[in-house]
C-alpha cells in the first residue's frame, strides 16, 4: 500500500524539479552569460542552489515563493551575512555603509515572480539580502562564495 | 402597426440598457467605496501594530498603556480580513464596517495570512516581553524579536494593502472600462432609436402625403385668411389648372361670386372652434371659366402643429347635380306627357264619335228616309221606282263600308295582326299614295315577324312620323327602312321636305311637337332609343331602335 502523503511529495518534488529544470534551460541565455545559480526566497529565508560559484558572469535565476513581497540586494563585503551595518532604526540594513560595495539588486518581486540578475563577479565574499522592514533581521540573507576557477570549478558543470 | 410593435421593443430594450447602466454605475460606486473601506482597515492594521509595539514598551517601562485592547482589535481586523465579520470603521467613520471574506485573489488571501500568523508571533512575543522581567538576559533580545516582528507585520500588512489597491485598481478599471462600453452601446442604441424615429416618421410623413397627394378628391390646406398652403394634385380634374398655380391665391378668388359670403360665414365659424367639421356646397371656377358644383367638408386643424390650418376635402358634384336636372326634366315630361295623353285620349274618343256622327250617323238617318221612300213606292207599287231606290241604297251602303273599313284600318289595322309590320306599313303606304301625291318606298330585311309589341310600337312610330310628312314636311318622296341589325330592330323614315329646327322640340313637349315626344316617350320606355336629325330646307329623318327584348309596355 503506498501512503498518499509520500506519493503527493513525490509528484510534488518532480514537478517543482521540472519547473527549476525549465527555468534553467529557458530563463534567459545562461550559456551565453556563465553558469546559472537558482536563488529562491521567502517569508524569511534566501536559499541558493550552491553557496560558491567560480568567478566571471553569473545569471542568477531569482525565485519569490513569497507570500511577501521580497527584494535581493547583491553586495560585496568582507562582513559576515547576519552582521551587515544597520541604518540608525536598527531594522534595515545601511546599504550605503563603505563596508559594502554594492553591485546589483532586483527590487519588488511579488510571490511568485521569477526574474534573472546577471552578474559579473570577481573573486570574493557576497552577500545576498532581502532589505524590507524586519526581512533582513528576520532571516533572509545568505552568502555566496566567488573564487577563481582554479579554486572554485563551475558549480554547474 | 408593425412599426409600432418594433419602436416598442426599442423602447423597451433601451430602458432596459438605461437601467443596466444606471444599476451597473451604482454597483460599481458601491464596490469602489466598499473596496475604499476595506483597504483603509487594512491599512489600519500597520498602525495598530505600531501603536501595540509602542504600548507594550509603554507598560514594560511602568507607564499607563493597553496592549491587549491593541491586541484584541488586530486579531479581530486580521480575521474579518480573511474571513470576513465586522469590525470598527477607519477613523473618522462612527459605523462598522462590514468585511465580506476574501475570494478569488489569492496573492492577497497568502498575505492576509501571512499577516494573521505574524500578529500571532508577535503577539506571544509581547506577551512573552510583558511576562518577563526587565534584568533577564535575553529581554533586550525579546524586545528586538518583538520590533523585528512589528516591522515584518507593517511590511506584509502594507504589501497585502498594495495588493488589495492594484486589485481594486484593475477592478476599478474593468468597472470604468465595462461602463464606458455600456455608455457607448446605450449612446449607440440612442443614436439607432433617432434614426429609427426619423426613418418611421419620415416613413408616415410619405404614407400621408402620397394618400392625400393622390387623393381623388382634392384636399387643400387654408390658413386664417383663406389663403391656399396646400393643394394635393387632384384639383386639375376639378379645376383644369395645376395645383402648383393656386397656391397663395385666396379660396373667395376661386368660387362663384354668388359663394362668397357663404364661404366666407363658414370659414370665420369653423376658425371659433378648434378640430371642428362643416360643410359647404358653392360653385368653383374652372380655369375655361365653367363652374363646378362641389362640396367641402372643412375641419380646422389650426391648432395640429404638422398642419395648421383648415383642410378642405371637396367633392365634385357637378355630375350629380345634372343628373339630378335631367331627372328632374325627365320627371316634368313624363307627367305632362301622361297628361297630354289623356287629352289626347279624349280628342281621340270625340273624333271618332264626331266622324261616326258626321258619317256613318248622317248616313244611315239618309238611309232611314230613303228607306221609308222606298216603303212608299213598294205601296204604290212602283216598281222601277223602288228598285232604283233599292240601288242607291245598295251604293250608300257599300261606300259606308268602305268608310267604317277605313276608319277600323287608322284605329287598328287588321293586317298588322294577320301579316306583320311589313305587310301592314305596305298597305299604309299605298293608302298614303292614293291620298296624296307623295311617292313612298319601303324597305324591309326583316327575317319572319317581331314580337307583336314591337310590331305595334315602330308601326306607331312610323304611321306618326308619315303624318308628320303629310302635315308638315311638304315632302315629295319618302323612303321607310326596316332592318335588323346585332339583335336590335331598327326602323327609319327620311323625307325630302322642308325639315324643322331640331331646337324646337327640346325645349317643352308643350310646343306642338306631342308627335315627335310621343315618339320619342314610346320608344325608350320600351328600352329603346330615339333621334330625329333634320335642319331646315334638309329633310328629316327620323330613327328608331328597339332592343329584341322589350320591356312590356
Amino acid at each position: 500500500m503506498i501512503d498518499p502523503r509520500r506519493s503527493r511529495r513525490f509528484v510534488v518534488a518532480t514537478v517543482a524539479a521540472a519547473i527549476v529544470g525549465l527555468s534553467a534551460c529557458t530563463g534567459g541565455a545562461p550559456a551565453a552569460h556563465g553558469p546559472s545559480l537558482a536563488v529562491t526566497i521567502r517569508d524569511f529565508r534566501i536559499t541558493a542552489s550552491s553557496s560558491t560559484v567560480a568567478a566571471g558572469h553569473v545569471v542568477l535565476l531569482v525565485h519569490d515563493l513569497g507570500p511577501s513581497t521580497h527584494e535581493l540586494v547583491v553586495v560585496r563585503t568582507d562582513l559576515p551575512a547576519a552582521q551587515l551595518p544597520l541604518r540608525p532604526d536598527g531594522l534595515l540594513v545601511d546599504e550605503d555603509s563603505p563596508q559594502l560595495h554594492a553591485v546589483d539588486e532586483l527590487s519588488e518581486l511579488d510571490v511568485g515572480d521569477r526574474a534573472q540578475l546577471v552578474l559579473n563577479l570577481s573573486p570574493g565574499r557576497y552577500v545576498f539580502f532581502c532589505n524590507l522592514e524586519g526581512h533582513y533581521l528576520g532571516g533572509m540573507h545568505t552568502l555566496l562564495q566567488v573564487g577563481s576557477d582554479r579554486d572554485t570549478g563551475d558549480p554547474d558543470a | 402597426m408593425r412599426s409600432g410593435r418594433k419602436f416598442g421593443w426599442i423602447i423597451a430594450l433601451f430602458l432596459i440598457l438605461i437601467a443596466a447602466i444606471v444599476g451597473f454605475n451604482a454597483r460599481a460606486t458601491a464596490k469602489e467605496r466598499e473596496t475604499a473601506l476595506i483597504i483603509n482597515v487594512a491599512a489600519r492594521q500597520r498602525a495598530l501594530a505600531e501603536r501595540y509595539i509602542k504600548d507594550v514598551l509603554l507598560k514594560v517601562e511602568g507607564f499607563q498603556a493597553d496592549p491587549q485592547e491593541d491586541a484584541t482589535q488586530l486579531q479581530r481586523t486580521a480575521l474579518a480580513l480573511l474571513e470576513g465579520g465586522e469590525v470598527q470603521a477607519v477613523q473618522g467613520a462612527d459605523a462598522t464596517v462590514t468585511i465580506h471574506p476574501m475570494k478569488g485573489d489569492w496573492k492577497t488571501i497568502a498575505k492576509l495570512q501571512q499577516e494573521r500568523m505574524l500578529i500571532g508571533k508577535l503577539l506571544r512575543t509581547g506577551n512573552a516581553l510583558l511576562a518577563s522581567d526587565r534584568g533577564n538576559p535575553g529581554f533586550d533580545q525579546q524586545l528586538m524579536q518583538l520590533r523585528i516582528i512589528g516591522a515584518q507585520v507593517s511590511g506584509i500588512t502594507s504589501d497585502a494593502v498594495g495588493e488589495m489597491t492594484k486589485h481594486a485598481e484593475v477592478a476599478l478599471w474593468r468597472l470604468v472600462w465595462v461602463g464606458v462600453a455600456l455608455g457607448l452601446v446605450g449612446a449607440a442604441a440612442a443614436i439607432g432609436m433617432a434614426l429609427l424615429l426619423k426613418r418611421i416618421g419620415a416613413q408616415q410623413t410619405m404614407q400621408f402625403r402620397s394618400l392625400v397627394h393622390n387623393s381623388s378628391d382634392p384636399i387643400t390646406v387654408l390658413d386664417e385668411s383663406g389663403r391656399v398652403q396646400y393643394q394635393s394634385a387632384s384639383a386639375e380634374h376639378v379645376l383644369g389648372v395645376p395645383s402648383s398655380e393656386l397656391l397663395g391665391s385666396n379660396i373667395t378668388e376661386l368660387i362663384h361670386p354668388g359663394d362668397v359670403a357663404t364661404m366666407a360665414g363658414a370659414i370665420a365659424d369653423l376658425l371659433q372652434h378648434q378640430n371642428s367639421v362643416s360643410r359647404v356646397e358653392y360653385r368653383l371656377g374652372r380655369g375655361d371659366g365653367a363652374w363646378r358644383n362641389v362640396e367641402s367638408a372643412m375641419t380646422n386643424l389650426m391648432s395640429d402643429p404638422t398642419v395648421r390650418g383648415l383642410v378642405l376635402n371637396t367633392r365634385d358634384m357637378t355630375e350629380r347635380h345634372e343628373s339630378e336636372e335631367k331627372l328632374r326634366t325627365l320627371q316634368a315630361e313624363r307627367s305632362s306627357l301622361l297628361e297630354q295623353t289623356v287629352q289626347a285620349t279624349e280628342l281621340e274618343r270625340k273624333r271618332v264619335a264626331a266622324e261616326l256622327h258626321d258619317g256613318p250617323v248622317q248616313h244611315l238617318t239618309a238611309f232611314d228616309v230613303k228607306l221609308e221612300s222606298l216603303r212608299d213606292r213598294v205601296a204604290r207599287e212602283d216598281a222601277e221606282g223602288a228598285g232604283r231606290l233599292v240601288d242607291q241604297l245598295q251604293g250608300q251602303v257599300r261606300n259606308e263600308i268602305s268608310e267604317l273599313r277605313k276608319m277600323m284600318t287608322e284605329l287598328r289595322p287588321p293586317m298588322l295582326d294577320e301579316r306583320g309590320l311589313s305587310a301592314a306599313l305596305s298597305e299604309h303606304l299605298a293608302s298614303i299614295e292614293r291620298d296624296a301625291d307623295l311617292v313612298c318606298s319601303l324597305e324591309c330585311d326583316l327575317r319572319g315577324r317581331l314580337d307583336p309589341a314591337q310590331e305595334v310600337i315602330l308601326y306607331r312610330v312610323a304611321q306618326e312620323a308619315m303624318a308628320n310628312v303629310l302635315k308638315h314636311a311638304r315632302a315629295k318622296r319618302v323612303w321607310i327602312s326596316l332592318r335588323e341589325n346585332d339583335g336590335r330592330i331598327g326602323l327609319q323614315v327620311r323625307d325630302d321636305g322642308v325639315g324643322f329646327d331640331p331646337s324646337s322640340i327640346s325645349t317643352s313637349p308643350m310646343n306642338g311637337h306631342f308627335g315627335l315626344l310621343a315618339m320619342r316617350e314610346r320608344v325608350e320606355m320600351a328600352g329603346g332609343s330615339w333621334t330625329v336629325t333634320t335642319s331646315g330646307g334638309a329633310g328629316t329623318i327620323i330613327r328608331a331602335e328597339l332592343p329584341k327584348e322589350i320591356r312590356t309596355l
